[in-house]
């Protein structure tokens, strides 16, 4: 095989494009988890960079001295988009300007461009088939959409965000999920090997799109990093753009790939190609192993309360004065419940007749048959329950300093429709449905 | 590859005259080609072949949101069994046939133009969004376990407008791509990727139209055919990739030039045709568009009083155990009890005279008169079933529902009850 020097007809516009991507797109991926998605072990990854010293401080300091931001600046929690993100992104978009000036003024024959784009697009392609296959195998185990909890089903659809609504339309399908991970999956896949790379990016491109669009129509917090994923894959798209125009639009002969090859030698290379299979199927494998654990923890996998159920107030004697359960006015606002749900094992709620929630803390005895309910550090209550019949609950303890007795009963899941629907081959018309 | 096609052709072209495919090219303002499955002499076909071959005899619905009742795969099952036989008789008599590159030509102009118009049907009702209406007022109150599976993804793809135009937008992309000859493949790719999505919605929230969705992914595949070994040069083999071998129409480059301008008023035309009807569908029942209720909005029960008897809603009869009532298209009304169930009612609303009437069936009814005595405060008073009712009702400012109030923020904090 002929060395491939196709790179030499690099104008230097293109130079600069090329080396614009590498400090912004190098940056950026340190910051976030794209870095760390290919540093990978069972017990440690390397973390984002962007939340720690010297990063976050950087940020910090932009936003109080450049945007005049001080509040909101959280990077925890499930938004990327807090304002910390956005500043973080504005000063790595600086920085990678700045890199890319100098550097282009300093090495303007850009001599070792052509090998070092070799080995960013070899960065990137794995990096993005990385973030891939962790998005796909998080919807393949079906944890990054949660089945709806026992107190969204209780939940009227008003009181959801649209965020939460989407989650728990995703979250009531484990087969949608689950395809949608496989469509991430195969993205990744394609992506590992240099010769499907140019299909994988396409599909990559699909998925992301709609995620990204998803991302903005439906609030998510994840709309920067969505986008970020669009421009590498679209990086990875870019010498090809030309061959996909012939191909798709002008209706010409379309050429062969001109990737320059990773070593000089075939057998460097096949033993470079193994090399991506194989580092393929270790982060897939590690993948797998976080989204296992991830299952057991926290998803569908995970441990139930034993009182696990919606419990319909069925009497309530607030301080021995007996109400009925339709009756929603005649105690304090604490007081007046019309369902009791228990989930998880450390959490319980109850809804109160304007369907709103106070969500408590819990442990849960079932031998000596003691609830203890806690709120901060210094609030609790203890019940004592009894369960005289598998759908049937009695509390009895003392709260705010009243004392308690409820008679609960539980609530059939089947009752629920969203329960009840699956598949159908022969589906009846459904007049209340689209 | 000539057994495949006449299959193809035959199986196709009876799909498209059963449903809504053939219409959907043949569409003039006030009339559209019926779907022939649902008429003389196709029903009855199905009808009986469901009777006597099947065995089924009950649930031969065609009417309604469901494409996928024992009707329609009775239908599909059987215009498979024609295909096959027809394309052996075929296969049989024309053994001496080279090929088939003109019907081929010509089927294939049909195909590309049946996808095309439903790309533009969905398209359209998407990007005037009817397809999926806002959560109606009756559902912004219902406990989200309450949705069949189906309901909560249509209410959740309601509830975001951008998010149903976007989609809408791929869709159209797909069709208008599908309408040059020479964008055709990648027209195909796209409505292909479109498909799928929409054929895995419909099999994991049970939707009512599996079969048709999937059919236009066979479509889909049948454009592509041609160009799969081109296609597979480029994506898995890392080779050149010649022209494309799909001949043109006609002979002469005028002809062809004439018949690409033809196709695109064509595409035009259809594009024309399916707007107004979204925009008929949005002023229509149930469309965005569409006129609301005098007393729009919910109403929260603040007082109720049955016979004289003011108490808790919940210690009436369960028909009066009302908690809100809810109006929101003209003619229907809602009141919600207090175990969350609905009972709904029609409703005819004389402004001037301030009453109202609810009707349910042909013989029942009951009157009210209403007053306003300011904008969120409602009285009613009337008979219902033997009941004298006096109602006040205090309306729900809607900026207080969560999902009302959501939309896009660039800056958006952690939230800790969402994802």
């Amino acid at each position: 095989m002929e060395p491939l020097e196709p790179l030499e007809s690099w104008t230097r516009a293109t130079r600069v494009a090329f080396r614009f991507c590498f400090a912004y797109f190098g940056l950026y991926s340190l910051a976030t988890q794209i870095a760390g998605g290919l540093l990978l072990t069972p017990r440690f990854s390397f973390p984002s960079l962007g939340v720690l010293w010297p990063m976050r401080e950087i940020t910090l300091w932009s936003a109080t001295h450049v945007f005049g931001i001080t509040a909101g600046l959280e990077y925890a929690g499930n938004s990327g988009d807090t304002a910390f993100y956005w500043v973080q992104t504005c000063w790595l978009l600086v920085v990678a300007v700045v890199v890319t000036g100098i550097w282009s003024d300093l090495d303007r024959k850009g001599e070792r461009d052509v090998a070092l784009y070799t080995w960013f697009r070899l960065f990137v392609r794995l990096a993005l088939a990385s973030q891939m296959l962790y998005y796909g195998m998080v919807k393949v185990i079906p944890t990054q959409f949660p089945a709806p909890s026992l107190i969204t089903l209780v939940e009227p659809v008003g009181a959801l965000s649209v965020t939460g609504l989407l989650w728990t339309s995703i979250g009531g399908s484990q087969w949608y999920q689950i395809f949608t991970g496989c469509a991430e999956l195969l993205a990744g896949f394609l992506l590992l090997v240099p010769r499907t790379a140019l299909l994988g990016a396409l599909v990559c491109l699909a998925d992301m799109t709609q995620v990204f669009v998803l991302n903005l129509t439906y609030d998510i917090g994840l709309k920067q990093f969505a986008f970020h994923l669009i421009l590498m894959t679209m990086f990875l798209l870019a010498p090809d753009l030309e061959r996909l125009a012939n191909l798709f639009f002008r209706d010409c002969a379309v050429s062969a790939p001109t990737e320059p090859a990773l070593w000089r030698t075939h057998r460097a290379d096949r033993l470079a190609l193994s090399a991506q299979i194989l580092f393929g199927i270790y982060l897939l494998g590690m993948f797998t192993y976080i989204s296992q654990s991830r299952w057991y923890a926290e998803g569908g996998g995970s441990p139930r309360s034993p009182l696990y159920g919606i419990w319909n107030v069925e009497q309530l004697s607030v301080d021995g004065q007996l109400r009925s359960p339709a009756d929603s006015t005649s105690s304090d606002y604490d007081r007046r419940w019309r369902r009791v749900i228990f989930d998880t094992p450390g959490d319980m709620a109850f809804q109160r007749t304007d369907d709103s929630f106070a969500h408590y803390g819990i442990s849960v005895d079932t031998a000596s048959g003691v609830i203890a309910l806690t709120r901060g550090t210094t609030w609790n209550a203890r019940f004592t329950f009894d369960r005289p019949a598998p759908d049937r609950l009695i509390l009895d303890g003392d709260m705010d300093g009243h004392r308690i007795h409820v008679r609960l009963q539980l609530v059939g899941l089947d009752t629920l429709r969203l329960l009840n629907s699956g598949f159908r081959w022969i589906r009846p018309p459904d007049p209340f449905g689209g | 590859m000539r057994v495949a096609f006449r299959f193809c052709f035959v199986y196709f072209g009876l799909y498209s005259l059963t449903t809504q495919i053939a219409g959907g090219v043949l569409q003039v303002p006030h009339f559209a080609f019926p779907s022939l499955g649902v008429r003389w002499p196709m029903r009855e076909i199905t009808v009986w072949s469901a009777a006597h071959i099947f065995g089924v005899t009950t649930s031969l619905v065609y009417t309604g949101n469901s494409g996928d009742t024992a009707f329609f795969w009775v239908q599909t099952a059987m215009l498979l069994a024609i295909a096959v036989v027809v394309t052996g008789i075929w296969s049989d008599l024309d053994r001496t046939r080279e090929d088939y590159a003109t019907l081929h030509k010509w089927f294939r102009l049909f195909i590309r133009f049946g996808l095309a118009a439903q790309m533009f049907y969905y398209g359209m009702a998407k990007i005037i969004p009817t397809q999926f209406p806002a959560p109606s007022l009756v559902t912004l109150v219902e406990p989200l376990g309450n949705l069949s599976l189906t309901d909560l993804l249509w209410t959740s793809i309601g509830a975001s407008t951008a998010y149903q135009i976007f989609t809408g937008v791929a869709e159209l992309v797909a069709g208008l791509l599908l309408c040059a000859p020479r964008t055709t493949m990648l027209g195909a790719m796209i409505c292909l990727a479109d498909m799928i999505q929409v054929f895995v919605l419909n099999m994991t929230y049970d939707f009512g139209l599996k079969q048709i969705s999937f059919h236009y992914i066979l479509m889909s595949v049948f454009l592509l055919a041609p160009d799969l070994p081109r296609l597979a040069n480029v994506f898995f083999r890392g080779r050149t990739a010649a022209r494309s071998s799909e001949p043109p129409l006609f002979r002469t480059p005028r002809a062809n030039r004439r018949a690409l301008a033809a196709q695109l008023l064509a595409g035009i035309y259809l594009l024309g045709m399916f707007t107004q009807l979204s925009r008929s569908y949005w002023n229509g029942e149930g469309g965005g568009g569409s006129p609301k209720s005098p007393l729009y909005g919910i109403w929260n029960v603040d007082a109720l009083s049955v016979d004289g008897q003011l108490r808790e809603a919940g210690l009436n009869d369960y028909d009066r155990r009302w908690r809100r009532i809810i109006f929101d298209a003209p003619a229907s009304v809602a009141f919600q009890r207090t175990d969350d169930s609905f009972a709904h009612y029609g409703v005819a609303i004389d402004v001037n005279d301030k009453t109202v009437a609810l009707a349910k069936g042909k013989t029942w009814s009951a009157h009210f008169t209403f007053e306003r005595p300011a904008p969120d405060r409602l009285v009613l008073d009337g008979d219902m079933d033997d009941h004298r009712i006096h109602v006040q009702l205090r309306l729900v400012d809607l900026d207080t529902f969560r999902l009302l109030n959501g939309g896009f923020r660039w800056i958006r904090p952690p939230d800790p009850s969402g994802g």
